[in-house]
This record gives structure tokens, sequence and C-alpha cells, in this order.
């Protein structure tokens, strides 16, 4: 299938963007807003998957009450030729969610960034080894959550 | 929790089945009834374990930017910046942090215009010393799958 005009591609998130009901037929809340089948709506969530739109379809966990209780950004200064090794070297560790590259600046020099969930200060400690000792970053900051003001999914107005 | 319900978790993280009743199909799986799975989650959910189950939309492709923010803020005003911050229409994720970087938002903004706007509206603010945009070069790993 071929890529969906953006227009209509906006019209089905905004349906799209809702959670999931619990109940015994979920899809059934979609098609209905669609005004197609319940077999049209799972093509039509088949077809978003498959061209990457919608990245995934799956629970969402909240870290801290799910017994993540250590959760850390941790930006590494990591030399521009080597950051691609050692983002695939931090893709690969399960307690890693998040690895981007971003902007440096010359007050803030970090070029990676990880975002680090454990569920114990002695597991997290041990995940900051890890890292330190895989890609052996110039410098390191690890920015620890101390409070959480607002974590929800984007939705168009 | 019990094994189950963790059990419930990490299945429902990855492999959600797109199946008129896919919570038949997970139950199936983990032997257990379809009516007994919806409940448990539900449980979930009320205790604010499970956030949600529901599609995760890549927003760049369907025309938005999404940029993470990091502000320098005086400690006795953090609260009410990041209240204010809060406010800004598209501000998903808003943390208080260790380091002089201490306050860490993402946006997601449907034009560099409205992104540049948000930055000038949190540079005004009471307290703010530094505000930095951290645009994202490469994605090396978008996981959100945490096993419990």
């Amino acid at each position: 299938m071929s890529d969906t005009p953006k227009e209509i591609t906006r019209g089905h998130m905004a349906v799209f963007q809702d959670p999931l009901p619990l109940v015994e037929k979920p899809f059934a809340a979609y098609a209905k807003k669609l005004g197609i089948t319940e077999d049209e709506t799972i093509e039509l969530l088949r077809h978003y998957l498959s061209t990457g739109v919608i990245r995934r379809l799956a629970g969402v966990l909240k870290h801290d009450r799910a017994g993540f209780v250590v959760n850390a950004m941790v930006a590494m200064v990591i030399p521009p030729g080597e950051c691609d090794a050692a983002g695939a070297v931090l893709a690969e560790f399960p307690f890693i969610t998040h690895c981007y590259r971003r902007t440096a600046y010359p007050d803030w020099p970090y070029t990676m960034y990880a975002m680090v969930h454990a569920k114990s200060r002695r597991e997290f400690d041990g995940d900051i080894e890890r890292i330190r000792s895989s890609v052996a970053p110039q410098e390191m900051a690890v920015l620890r959550s101390v409070k959480e003001y607002r974590k929800t999914a984007f939705r168009m107005g | 929790m019990q094994p189950i319900e963790r059990k419930l978790l990490n299945a429902v993280q990855r492999d959600f089945p797109l199946e008129k009743r896919p919570f038949a199909v997970i139950a199936k799986r983990h032997h257990i009834t379809e009516k007994r799975c919806i409940e448990m989650l539900r449980r979930l959910t009320a205790q604010g374990i499970l956030r949600e189950i529901r599609p995760v939309i890549s927003w760049n492709r369907v025309g938005f930017t999404g940029i993470l923010i990091g502000l320098a803020v005086a400690p006795d005003r953090v609260d009410e910046v990041a209240a204010a911050i809060n406010g800004i229409p598209g501000v998903t994720h808003n943390y208080l942090r260790e380091g002089r970087l201490n306050l860490w938002c993402t946006l997601t903004c449907e034009n560099d215009a409205d992104g540049q706007r948000s930055l000038t509206f949190m540079r005004s603010l009471d307290g703010v010393a530094d505000v930095k945009e951290f645009a994202s070069e490469k994605t090396y790993k978008i996981g959100l799958v945490l096993d419990v």
C-alpha cells in the first residue's frame, strides 16, 4: 500500500490518538468514529504500523508505579565520529529505553542522551557503570529524575 | 503484583494482537479467561501501573516536530516555572532533574514559529537563567518496553 495523503492520515490519527478501551472488542470504538467496520479499522492500523506512522500498538507503563523507581537522563560527550558505534552499543542495553544524538553547546558539550530506568539504586549504579565501561564517554552527566511535573502522550488539538 | 499481572504487563508491551478480540488472544496465551484478562488490565490501570494501551504515533510523520528543552531554573522558582510550562500546548513531558540544567521538557509543535514562541515565553519566566533547545540529530533507540 502506498503512503496515504497527509491530511487523510491526520484525520485517522485524530481517532487513533485515543487509548484503546479495555473491553472485549476495543477496536469497535475506533471503527465507530471512523465510520468503517472493525475489520477495516484493523487493516488501517496494520497499514500505518507497516509504514511506521504508528510505531507500535502497545501498553505504556507508568515507570515509577511499575517498579522503576530510579530514572535518569544520562548525557555523554562522545566524539562525533564515534556516536553511531556508541549508539548501537547503548541501544542493546535493556535498561535504556531511548537514545539520541543531539545538538551540543560550548557550555553544555554532551552529544549523546540515554534514558535509564532501574528498580533500585544498586541496579542503577550497575547500569551506569556498564555504560561507562562499554562506551567510555569523555564526560558524563547523570541527571536523575527528581520530580515529574508532566508525562503524557501528545494529542492533536 | 501477582506473577500473572507481571506477565500481562510484559505481554501488552509487545506484540499486541491485531484481532477483533485481542484480549481473548492474550488470555489464551496465559491460560486465563478473556474476562479475567480485561479485569486485571483495568485494575492495573486503576492502580496507575499501566498508563494505557494505545497506538504510539510518530507525530513527525504527519508534520509535527518534537524538541527537548533544558532549562536552568532557580530552585525556589522551579514549581512555578514548571506549572507555567505545563500551560503551553504541546508540552508532553516535564521533569525536575539533578544538574545545572534542572528542568527538562519535551514540546511537540506544528511549525518552527510555534516552537520559537514557546522558547521565548520560557526565557521570559521569572527565575529562568538559561533555556537550551536540543534537537534530535539521530535516533538510536525508541524502546519503551520494560520487563517488570
